[in-house]
């Protein structure tokens, strides 16, 4: 990994393509199945409950400058303690990394390419992200900046363009008797939210700390923005009951649209071709904190870190290819989404609490 | 590492990319209609159709390709277009070369399953069906009366299809709609979808409901309507619509039913209502509706719920007929006009409303209404919403405003 240094404006991108997810393909049902036509409100409590592990997270970064997440489980936790609480890390983050693999590439399939084998796009898949997470978090950086902005406008032109089809009966009644499920989906929601964690692993690399705040927000706001957005316009175009039954309600919803007799008539394949960029540039994130997870875990000197690079191919795709069908993809990523929201609330607070000691009492012995 | 990550690219694109989904332009069969029939068809065939020997060629060619487990129900014909055709004209006319070949292909398969009929096709044509650029499923009323779920199910899960694909009953066989050779348009799916954006100049025709809303309602038990089509040789009328419960087809209704309808539910796009002029019983005026907006009200006394419709109508008076030209249409005139036409559309919803609430579906989406606005009293009557809908209260209002009168007055 390349000593990189990254200009305050790449956290924007990188924080606002690692939080946009495949999670924004499948978030819809799993909320819709939990708070019906509410779950776009539960999308919005989410978006608080993740702008509050946001800011914890920025402050743990911020008062342990210097260091990624990992290396400072390891020096805060010390080295036994640190180690147990950094394997949780190793784990999450390798997982989920692979979990977006399977289920983007089960997307693919669905939608784009039917007949190419599952093993083979995962493995290309993984090769290309691999490859480009090698070169170091500039690089990755780099090849954001690039996509995001063509990724955004798809976004918000597919939600433009579906305004035609709302109907607004479809989130109606709002919140009756239905505050306890909307407050129960927020859990899921705030999860799905979750890829502002890579702040914890890329902040040490940006040359003005002052200013990586705003970015980070701003970031933060774009992702979620869309989330809700997103999630409402699915609600107000197939209502409910029809959103829960959708595997991929937001490649369904670009399958909806069709502007006159002939235009936009095949918008989904335009829609996932553009997914594949971000979900390329999400994993990458993923896939470069998973690495950073191994480095410091496992004490690996910096001139064989090329090597933990490459054990993730066979890790990643094992990992991919681990569940047995779709259903049981989707349910796993599901669940992550409510183990992500433990380790906020948990791993995060307590590493801040843990700093604040050991600085208290290093302050104490000078 | 970097240059044995390089090699590894290098060899995997050219060894696994582009090889399991790439299929020609020219490999494709283009799915553009089809039609599904009940089978085997005792009833709705004359004579002489059973007795000519294609149709029995053919009935014993989709018996011999059949794959079905058990006696076959369905019969799906899908249509496709023989591109190499497209430019020789439909018909025959002075100085144009003979038609003869036709340009399209109907090909009918037997069975039980519509994923397992789309594949027998395989063994009867040398192209892969491809459903992306399905225009129109056209099912006959006699499979939509056992119901839409299993008919639909297929096309729901697959992937090529497009939400926005226009779904039709018709009355008998739905495999003759196809059958229709258009005078302008190539082909008799192209056609019949392309009616629907009519709907702009004539009411009576249901244009909203497509495959994807048709999945919407059967999901959340909302009661739907979707347009009927009738056909001749060559030519296909979209007029009136069939009503569904659940997913199964309960009865029809007219053109005029529909365009009440699409008032009270604010689908109207445009079109003419008539009236008879004041005071002149033999009089003809037309009026054609530029903008219309309503608004469904439930109101709840002692128990009771009864919705209130408001139709707020703009429009141009159009026509008048059997009156004399030189009479002028004058501002009193126009308020009488209004107050016609206004009796004229209520009387029309009313009846609409009677004949609607007799067949007990709930196409006005009352109880979605309800349900929207009077959460709490929904919850108390939801069980037994279908034995209320028959006999809620409505109370009409329609108020016409008159813009233009036309070049002359």
């Amino acid at each position: 990994m390349k000593n990189s240094k990254l200009l305050p404006i790449q956290v924007l991108t990188l924080t606002s393509s690692n939080m946009l997810t495949v999670n924004l393909l499948t978030i819809q049902q799993s909320l819709v199945l939990i708070a019906k036509q509410d779950a776009w409100i539960s999308m919005l409590l989410g978006s608080a409950i993740g702008l509050v592990n946001a800011l914890a997270m920025y402050y743990l970064s911020s008062i342990n400058q210097g260091l990624d997440l990992a290396e400072m489980t390891l020096y805060l936790g010390g080295n036994w303690f640190g180690r147990l609480l950094l394997s949780v890390s190793v784990l999450y983050v390798l997982i989920y990394s692979g979990l977006i693999i399977r289920v983007f590439v089960q997307a693919l399939q669905l939608f784009l390419i039917d007949r190419t084998p599952m093993l083979v796009v995962s493995i290309l898949l993984i090769i290309v992200i691999v490859s480009v997470v090698s070169k170091g978090i500039e690089t990755v950086a780099g090849v954001i900046d690039i996509l995001f902005p063509f990724f955004i406008l798809s976004l918000i032109l597919l939600i433009a363009i579906s305004v035609p089809q709302f109907q607004i009966i479809n989130i109606r009644p709002v919140l009756y008797k239905n505050m306890f499920n909307t407050l129960k989906a927020s859990i899921p929601a705030s999860g799905a939210l979750s890829g502002f964690g890579a702040i914890a692993f890329t902040m040490k690399y940006v040359t003005e700390q002052k200013k990586i705040l705003k970015w980070y927000l701003s970031g933060f706001f774009i992702s979620a923005g869309l989330f809700i957005l997103l999630t409402a316009s699915t609600i107000l175009v197939f209502g409910p009951e029809e959103t829960q039954r959708y595997l991929f309600p937001t490649l369904h919803l670009s399958k909806s649209i069709h502007v006159g007799s002939i235009l936009f008539e095949r918008l989904e394949a335009f829609v996932i071709i553009l997914w594949i960029p971000a979900v390329f540039t999400s994993v990458g994130i993923y896939t470069f904190t998973s690495i950073r997870n191994f480095v410091v875990f496992f004490n690996i000197k910096p001139k064989h870190e090329k090597y933990v690079s490459l054990v993730h191919i066979p890790l990643l795709l094992l990992v991919a290819m681990f569940s047995k069908n779709q259903l049981e993809a989707l349910e796993r990523m599901k669940s992550f989404d409510y183990i992500v929201v433990c380790l906020n609330f948990i791993y995060i607070p307590f590493l801040i609490i843990l700093t604040l000691i050991k600085k208290r009492r290093l302050a104490r012995v000078e | 590492m970097n240059r044995f990550l390089s090699v590894l690219l290098c060899v995997s694109f050219i060894t696994f990319t582009g090889c399991w989904d790439s299929v020609s332009i020219e490999q494709r069969a283009y799915i553009i209609g089809i039609a599904i029939d009940e089978y085997p068809p005792i009833s709705g065939k004359t004579e002489s159709e059973v007795e000519s020997p294609d149709t029995a060629k053919e009935e014993m060619f989709e018996a011999a390709t059949g794959i079905h487990s058990g006696s076959p129900t369905y019969a799906m014909t899908v249509q496709l277009p023989v591109i190499k055709m497209s430019t020789v004209p439909n018909v025959q006319g002075v100085g144009s070369p003979d038609p003869g070949t036709p340009k399209t292909w109907e090909i009918t398969q037997v069975g039980n399953s519509f994923i397992e009929m789309n594949r027998a096709l395989a063994t009867r044509i040398n192209l892969l069906p491809y459903y992306g650029h399905l225009q129109v499923i056209i099912v006959s009323d006699k499979v939509a009366k056992k119901g839409l779920s299993n008919v639909l199910d297929f096309f729901a899960r697959d992937h090529e299809l497009r939400s926005r694909t226009r779904i039709f009953i018709t009355r008998g066989e739905a495999k003759k709609v196809l059958d229709v050779i258009p005078r302008i348009e190539d082909y008799s799916s192209l056609y019949l979808s392309e009616t629907a954006y009519n709907a702009k100049l004539n009411s009576q025709m249901v244009h909203w409901t497509d495959f994807g809303k048709t999945i919407q309602s059967i999901y959340s038990g909302r009661d739907f309507l979707l347009p009927i089509v009738n056909s001749s040789k060559d030519e296909i009328m979209n007029k009136g619509a069939a009503l569904f419960k659940g997913d199964k087809l309960v009865a029809t209704i007219s053109g005029r039913e529909v365009e009440a309808l699409k008032m009270i539910r604010n689908l109207f796009d445009g079109g003419i209502i008539t009236a008879k002029m004041p005071n002149n019983e033999s009089s003809i005026m037309a009026l054609e509706i530029d903008k219309l907006k309503s608004r469904i009200t439930p109101i709840i006394e002692e128990d009771n719920v009864a919705f209130k419709i408001d139709i707020k109508i703009n429009g141009d008076y159009s026509e008048n007929v059997n009156c004399p030209f030189t009479k002028k249409i004058d501002k009193s005139f126009l308020e009488e006009a209004s107050e016609a036409f206004e009796a004229s559309i209520k009387k029309q919803c009313v009846e609409a409303i009677q004949k609607v609430q007799s067949y007990g579906t709930d196409l006005f989406l009352f109880n979605a209404v309800l349900k929207a606005e009077k959460p709490s009293y929904w919850d108390k009557v939801k069980d037994e919403w279908y034995d209320i809908f028959p006999h809620v209260k409505t109370e009409v209002n329609v108020k016409v405003n008159l813009k233009q009168i036309g070049n002359i007055q």
